[in-house]
C-alpha cells in the first residue's frame, strides 16, 4: 500500500518537474552553458595549444639565439616567433596574438606581459625566469649547489587528465550545481507553494500516507540530477576531450546524497520563509552567492579569508570538493569525506523531516 | 429514526478561530443515500462545518458520528469512504488528467478504473491534456472524478459550482444528480438558493455558526406561509412612498433595487397595489409575481439577502 | 504626457516595492563586481599568506657558518625579519622533536591544507650536491604558486652561492626583469586596473539586464495577464506605454551606472572619466541595442514561462561570451564564435576604449556596425512580428 503510493506518487512528482521548462533550463541546460564558457576560458592553460611567445633581438644582445632557441624548445608548452620591432611585438600583445614578448639585450631578458590577460600571466612569469635560469646555468656554466626537486602529495590514486586543476574542478563543481539547482527549491515549491494554492489540503482529504509522499517527493529529483550528470560528463568528453577516473562506487551514491543535502538546505529556508515568492526569490539569491563562492569557475583560495570563511558554511562548497576527489580531480580523503557528507546528510534529513512535520497540509 | 439510515450525524458541533465561533453547537444528520445541502452566506460556518466532516479541521466540542459509529476525529480508515471536493481545487503542475486520476487513486486501498471515472465525468477527450490548461467546469469536473475515485459511501462537495457559467453548473448538477441515482450519499454546501431548491432532499440553512432552519425545500417554502410575491423596482418610490406602502404590507422586504411583497391572495393583493399606486400617483416598474424560494426564506429569517 | 508619467510612475512603484528586484538589478552587479575584482584584480598578495614547513637539520653548535643549513636557515629568518614577511610563515620544528617525526606531521598538515608547502633541508656537507625537497599539494593553487615562490628563491641562492665561490661575477649574470606593456599608447595610464578595466563590463551587464530581463519580464508578464490588453482597451497609445517604460528602465539604468561607478570609486580607488561624451554615447547606444533585443526576444517567444527562460539562457553568454568580465579574444573553436558574433563584445571593447581603459581588440567600425546590425535586425523583425497581446491570451 504504502510502496504503492511512494511509486505513483514518485511517478507524478517526477514528470511534473522534468515537465517544466525552468527545471529542463536551469538543472540540464545552465550548467551546460558554463561549462562552454569556463570551460572555455579555462582550458587555455591546458596543454593543447602552446604558449605563444614573441622574441626580439636588440642589437646589444649578447646571447646567442641557438642557445636561447634550444632552451624554449626544451619547453613543450611553448612556440615562439622572430619580431623585427619593438613597437609590432606590443601591438601583437595588445591585439592578443602572442601571450609575452622578450626583449634580449645586453646579457638581459626583459619579458613584457599584456596585464589585462589575468587568467594567464602568473604562469607566463614563471616560464619566463625558469628560461633565464636555464640559460644562465648553461651558458655561465654555473653550478647548481642546491637542486630541488617538486614532490606532489601523494596524488589520487588516478593520474589527473591533462589540463589545469582549475580546469579540471570545473566539471565536478558544474555537477554539484546541478545537483543543487534540482535539490534546493523541491521543499520551497511542495511546503510554501503547493500549500499556499491548497494542492496540500486537496491531497489530506484522502487516506495519504505523508511518509510515503515526502519519499517520493525526494525520490522524484533524482532523474534530473542523473541527467545532468550524464549530460556534463558527455559533453566534456565530447567539447573539451577530458575524462575523469570516477570512482562509480561512490559516485552514483554521491549524486543521490548530494541532492538530498540541497534538500536539506532549501528545507532551511523554508524555515524563514512563509510566502512562496519569498521563499523561491530567497533560494535563488542564496544558489547564485553560492555558485561564486563555493570556487566552481574561480579558485576561492585567492578570495580574502573572511570570504573563505563564508564559502564554508555552503553547502555546494562541500558538495563541489566532494565531486572533486570522487571523479579523481583531487585526492580521495575518503574518511573526511565520509565524515562530512555523513553529517550533512544527517542536518538534511532532520531539516526535511522538522519541515515535513511541521508543514500544516490542511491550512490554506 | 433508526440509526442505521444516519450515513453522518453531529451533535453539538463546535469550532473557534480564537475568539470567533464559527461553529456554534450545531446538530443534524445526513440520511443514506440522500442529497443534503447547507445553506447559508459567506462566512456562515458552512466551511468549517464541512472540513471537520471531511477529516482537514479538528472539532473543538461535540459528537460525530460516521455511519453509527461515534468518532473523535474523521482519521485515515474514514477517509477511504469519502470523496471531497474543496472549495478551491489546485493540483501539482504539469500533469495530465488521466496521471492524477491515477495519482489519487494510489492513495486509497480501493479504488475504481480511471478510464471510468474519465467516462463518467465526459473527459475522455481531454484525458492527456495538463489540468492546468482544462476550463474552469471541466477542472471542476475532475475534481468530482477524484472525488468519484474511492468509489465513497458520502461525497462533500463544498460549493461545487461557484465560479462556473450557467451552461457549466447545469452540466455539473446533472452530474450530482446521477451520483444520487448511484446511491451515493451527498454532502452539499453552497449559497445559491437555486442549486439547494434543485439538488436538495434536505436542507440545513446555517447563519452565524447556528443553524436557523431546516428541512425539505417544499416545506421550508411552504412554512413560510406565503404563496405569492409580488416584486417591482424601488425607482420612482420616495421614502414617504414606501413608509406608507410598509404600513400597508408589514411583511414587506426591501433590498437596493427590488421591493417584494408576500401574499396569499394573489388577485386581490395586485388589485389593491395597482389602485393605491394609481392614488398616490407612484409608478410600478419591472412588476413580476413568482413563488417565493429559500432565498425568500433565508430573507424571512434574517432579514438579509443570501449574498449580501 | 499624462499617461505616460503614469505609466513611468507605476513601473517605478512596482519595482521599489518589491525588494527582490532591487537586489537583483541594483545590489547583485556591485557584488559581482566585488567578486570578480578580489579574484582576478591582482590584489592576490595583499590577502594571502604562504604557511610553509621548514624540515631542517638540527643546527648544532659549532656547526660552520658556511653549511648549507645554517645558509638556508639565515636567508629564511632574513626573508622573516623582511618586508615580506607578511606574505609568509615559516614553521620549524621543535627543539626536542625528531626530524621525521615533524615531517611526517607537516605532511599531514599539508595534506589537510594547514600549509602550503613543506620544504625539507637534508645534512650534508659543503659542496656537495644538494636536493632540497619541496612537497606541494597540486590541487591547490596558493601551494602550485608557493612551490613556484620558494623555487625561485632557491634559485637566487644558487646565484648567490655561486658568486661567492667565485665562479661568477655579479654583472656577468644575465639580468632578467619582467614589465607590463602599457595598454593605452596615448593615454598617461600608469598602471592597468583590473577594477577599471570591469566597470564598463558591469555596466553593460546591468544594462543588458534591464533590456533584456527587467524590460522583457514586465511586458511579457503584462501581456499574459490580459493587463495590457486592459489598457489598450483604453485610449492609451502603444508608443505612450513605451515611453513610459522607457523612461523607467533609463532612471533604473542611471542609477545603475552610478552605483557601480560609486562603488568602484570607494571601495578599488579607480579613476575613470565616465562624461566623456563617448562613453555616454556607448551607454545609450547600449541601452538602446540591448531594449531592441528585449522587442526580439518578446517577438519570437510568446508563452511567458518560455520568455523567462530564454532570457536567462540568453543573458549568461551574452555576458560571459562577450569579454564584459574578461577578455574573450584568446578563446578559440565554436565558442569563439559565439563571441565574435555578440554585439556586447563590440560594445563592450568600444566603452573600454573610449574610457582609455583599454584598446579595443576590434575596429571602431566594427565597434558601431555589429551592435547596429544587430539592433536594426531586431527592430525589423520585431515591427512584423511582435504583439502586445498574442494569440489574444486571456
Amino acid at each position: 500500500m504504502m510502496l504503492k503510493q511512494y511509486l505513483n506518487n514518485t511517478k507524478i512528482l517526477t514528470l511534473s518537474f522534468l515537465r517544466n521548462k525552468e527545471t529542463i533550463f536551469f538543472v540540464l541546460l545552465l550548467p551546460l552553458i558554463f561549462m562552454l564558457i569556463f570551460g572555455s576560458l579555462y582550458s587555455g592553460d591546458d596543454q593543447s595549444q602552446p604558449d605563444r611567445l614573441l622574441i626580439y633581438y636588440s642589437d646589444q644582445a649578447t646571447i646567442e639565439q641557438d642557445k636561447l632557441e634550444e632552451v624554449i624548445n626544451e619547453n613543450q608548452s611553448l612556440s615562439f616567433q622572430y619580431i623585427s620591432s619593438l613597437e609590432a611585438g606590443e601591438e601583437l600583445l595588445r591585439n592578443y596574438e602572442a601571450e609575452a614578448l622578450l626583449i634580449v639585450g645586453d646579457n638581459s631578458l626583459e619579458f613584457a606581459f599584456n596585464p589585462a590577460r589575468i587568467q594567464d600571466n602568473p604562469a607566463l612569469e614563471q616560464q619566463a625566469y625558469s628560461i633565464a635560469r636555464e640559460i644562465n646555468l648553461r651558458e655561465k656554466n654555473l653550478n647548481e649547489y642546491l637542486e630541488t626537486v617538486i614532490i606532489d602529495t601523494e596524488s589520487s590514486t588516478t593520474a589527473p587528465a591533462a589540463g589545469s586543476t582549475q580546469f579540471l574542478s570545473l566539471f565536478p563543481g558544474l555537477i554539484a550545481l546541478g545537483l543543487a539547482s534540482s535539490g534546493l527549491f523541491v521543499i520551497v515549491e511542495v511546503f510554501i507553494y503547493y500549500k499556499e494554492k491548497g494542492v496540500l489540503k486537496r491531497m489530506a482529504a484522502a487516506p495519504i500516507n505523508k511518509n510515503a509522499f515526502v519519499l517520493a517527493l525526494i525520490t522524484s529529483r533524482m532523474p534530473a540530477s542523473i541527467l545532468s550528470m550524464f549530460l556534463i560528463l558527455i559533453a566534456s568528453r565530447i567539447v573539451f576531450g577530458v575524462s575523469f577516473a570516477i570512482n562509480w562506487l561512490l559516485f552514483i551514491p554521491y549524486i543521490f546524497i548530494g541532492t538530498v543535502i540541497m534538500m536539506g538546505f532549501g528545507a532551511l529556508i523554508t524555515l524563514f520563509f512563509k510566502k512562496a515568492d519569498s521563499a523561491f526569490q530567497a533560494a535563488s539569491i542564496l544558489l547564485t552567492i553560492m555558485i561564486f563562492f563555493s570556487g566552481i569557475y574561480f579558485p576561492i583560495e585567492f578570495l580574502p579569508s573572511y570570504f573563505q570563511s563564508l564559502s564554508r558554511f555552503l553547502p555546494l562548497t562541500h558538495l563541489a570538493r566532494a565531486l572533486q576527489q570522487i571523479m579523481g580531480v583531487s585526492q580521495l580523503k575518503l574518511f573526511n569525506l565520509a565524515l562530512e557528507t555523513g553529517g550533512l546528510l544527517i542536518v538534511s534529513i532532520i531539516l526535511i523531516i522538522i519541515v515535513a512535520k511541521k508543514s500544516s497540509w490542511t491550512a490554506k | 429514526m433508526a440509526e442505521n439510515t444516519k450515513a453522518v450525524e453531529i451533535i453539538d458541533l463546535e469550532k473557534s478561530y480564537g475568539s470567533l465561533k464559527a461553529v456554534a453547537g450545531i446538530s443534524f444528520y445526513v440520511k443514506k443515500g440522500q442529497i443534503f445541502t447547507l445553506l447559508g452566506p459567506n462566512g456562515a460556518g458552512k466551511t468549517t462545518t464541512i472540513e471537520i466532516l471531511e477529516g482537514l479541521k479538528e472539532k473543538d466540542g461535540g459528537e460525530i458520528k460516521f455511519f453509527g459509529e461515534t468518532v473523535a476525529k474523521i482519521s485515515k480508515k474514514e477517509k477511504e469512504e469519502i470523496g471531497v471536493l474543496l472549495q478551491k481545487n489546485n493540483y501539482i503542475e504539469k500533469i495530465k488528467v488521466k496521471e492524477i486520476l491515477k495519482m489519487f487513486s494510489s492513495f486509497y486501498k480501493n479504488s475504481l478504473s480511471t478510464s471510468d471515472i474519465i467516462k463518467k465525468i465526459s473527459l475522455e477527450d481531454k484525458k492527456d491534456s495538463f489540468v492546468e490548461n482544462l476550463s474552469g467546469g471541466q477542472q471542476q469536473r475532475l475534481s468530482i472524478g477524484l472525488a468519484l475515485i474511492n468509489d465513497p459511501k458520502i461525497l462533500y462537495l463544498d460549493e461545487p459550482t461557484t465560479g462556473l457559467d450557467p451552461q457549466a453548473r447545469r452540466k455539473l448538477w446533472g452530474l450530482i444528480k446521477d451520483l444520487k441515482k448511484a446511491g451515493k450519499t451527498v454532502f452539499l454546501t453552497t449559497h445559491y438558493m437555486e442549486e439547494a431548491e434543485r439538488l436538495s432532499d434536505y436542507v440545513y440553512i446555517m447563519d452565524q455558526g447556528k443553524i436557523i432552519a431546516d428541512g425539505s425545500p417544499e416545506k421550508l417554502i411552504e412554512d413560510l406561509g406565503k404563496e405569492n410575491v409580488i416584486v417591482f423596482a424601488k425607482t420612482g418610490f420616495t421614502d414617504s412612498a414606501i413608509e406608507e406602502l410598509q404600513e400597508t404590507y408589514p411583511e414587506l422586504k426591501i433590498t437596493e433595487s427590488e421591493i417584494s411583497i408576500y401574499v396569499k391572495d394573489l388577485s386581490s393583493s395586485l388589485t389593491e397595489l395597482i389602485k393605491w399606486a394609481g392614488e398616490k400617483e407612484v409608478e410600478i416598474d419591472n412588476l413580476k409575481i413568482r413563488r417565493p424560494n429559500l432565498e425568500d426564506v433565508f430573507i424571512e429569517l434574517t432579514g438579509k439577502g443570501l449574498r449580501d | 504626457m499624462g499617461a505616460i508619467k503614469s505609466i513611468f510612475l507605476q513601473h517605478l512603484r512596482q519595482h521599489l516595492r518589491d525588494k527582490y528586484s532591487i537586489f537583483w538589478n541594483l545590489i547583485f552587479p556591485l557584488i559581482l563586481m566585488t567578486i570578480l575584482v578580489l579574484i582576478f584584480g591582482g590584489q592576490i598578495e595583499e590577502n594571502v599568506t604562504f604557511r610553509i614547513s621548514i624540515v631542517s637539520p638540527e643546527i648544532e653548535e659549532g656547526m660552520a657558518d658556511n653549511s648549507y643549513p645554517v645558509i638556508i636557515n639565515t636567508v629564511f629568518d632574513s626573508i622573516e625579519d623582511s618586508d615580506e614577511s607578511r606574505w609568509f610563515k615559516f614553521y620549524r620544528k621543535k627543539k626536542n622533536q625528531s626530524r621525521s617525526n615533524f615531517l611526517q606531521e607537516e605532511r599531514k598538515k599539508l595534506e589537510s591544507g594547514e600549509r602550503e608547502l613543506v620544504l625539507v633541508v637534508p645534512e650534508v656537507e659543503w659542496g656537495e650536491k644538494v636536493q632540497l625537497e619541496i612537497y606541494r599539494q597540486p590541487e591547490r593553487q596558493l601551494s602550485l604558486i608557493a612551490a613556484d615562490v620558494i623555487t625561485s628563491i632557491i634559485n637566487e641562492l644558487n646565484r648567490e652561492i655561486n658568486i661567492a665561490e667565485g665562479n661568477i661575477s655579479r654583472d656577468e649574470l644575465i639580468n632578467v626583469s619582467s614589465r607590463e606593456i602599457a595598454i593605452m599608447e596615448s593615454e598617461s595610464r600608469s598602471n592597468f586596473s583590473f577594477a577599471e578595466f570591469l566597470v564598463p563590463g558591469i555596466i553593460l551587464f546591468s544594462f543588458l539586464i534591464s533590456g533584456l530581463e527587467i524590460f522583457v519580464e514586465k511586458i511579457s508578464s503584462m501581456r499574459a495577464r490580459g493587463i495590457l490588453k486592459r489598457y489598450f482597451a483604453t485610449p492609451l497609445r502603444a508608443v505612450e506605454y513605451f515611453s513610459g517604460i522607457l523612461g523607467f528602465i533609463i532612471l533604473l539604468s542611471s542609477t545603475q551606472v552610478v552605483l557601480i561607478y560609486g562603488w568602484a570609486k570607494i571601495f578599488f580607488d579607480i579613476n575613470l572619466a565616465i562624461f566623456r561624451p563617448e562613453f555616454i554615447f556607448y551607454m545609450l547606444f547600449s541601452l538602446i541595442v540591448s531594449i531592441a533585443l528585449g522587442f526580439f526576444l518578446l517577438s519570437i517567444v510568446k508563452n511567458k514561462e518560455s520568455v523567462g527562460v530564454v532570457t536567462q539562457a540568453v543573458i549568461y553568454p551574452m555576458a560571459f561570451l562577450g569579454g564584459m568580465f574578461f577578455e574573450v579574444s584568446n578563446l578559440s573553436g565554436v565558442i569563439s564564435l559565439a563571441a565574435k558574433i555578440n554585439p556586447m563584445y563590440y560594445l563592450v571593447n568600444g566603452m573600454r576604449d573610449a574610457l582609455g581603459i583599454y584598446p579595443s581588440p576590434t575596429s571602431l567600425i566594427l565597434n558601431l556596425f555589429v551592435p547596429a546590425i544587430w539592433m536594426f535586425g531586431s527592430i525589423i523583425i520585431s515591427s512584423y512580428k511582435f504583439s502586445w497581446n498574442p494569440g489574444g491570451e486571456s
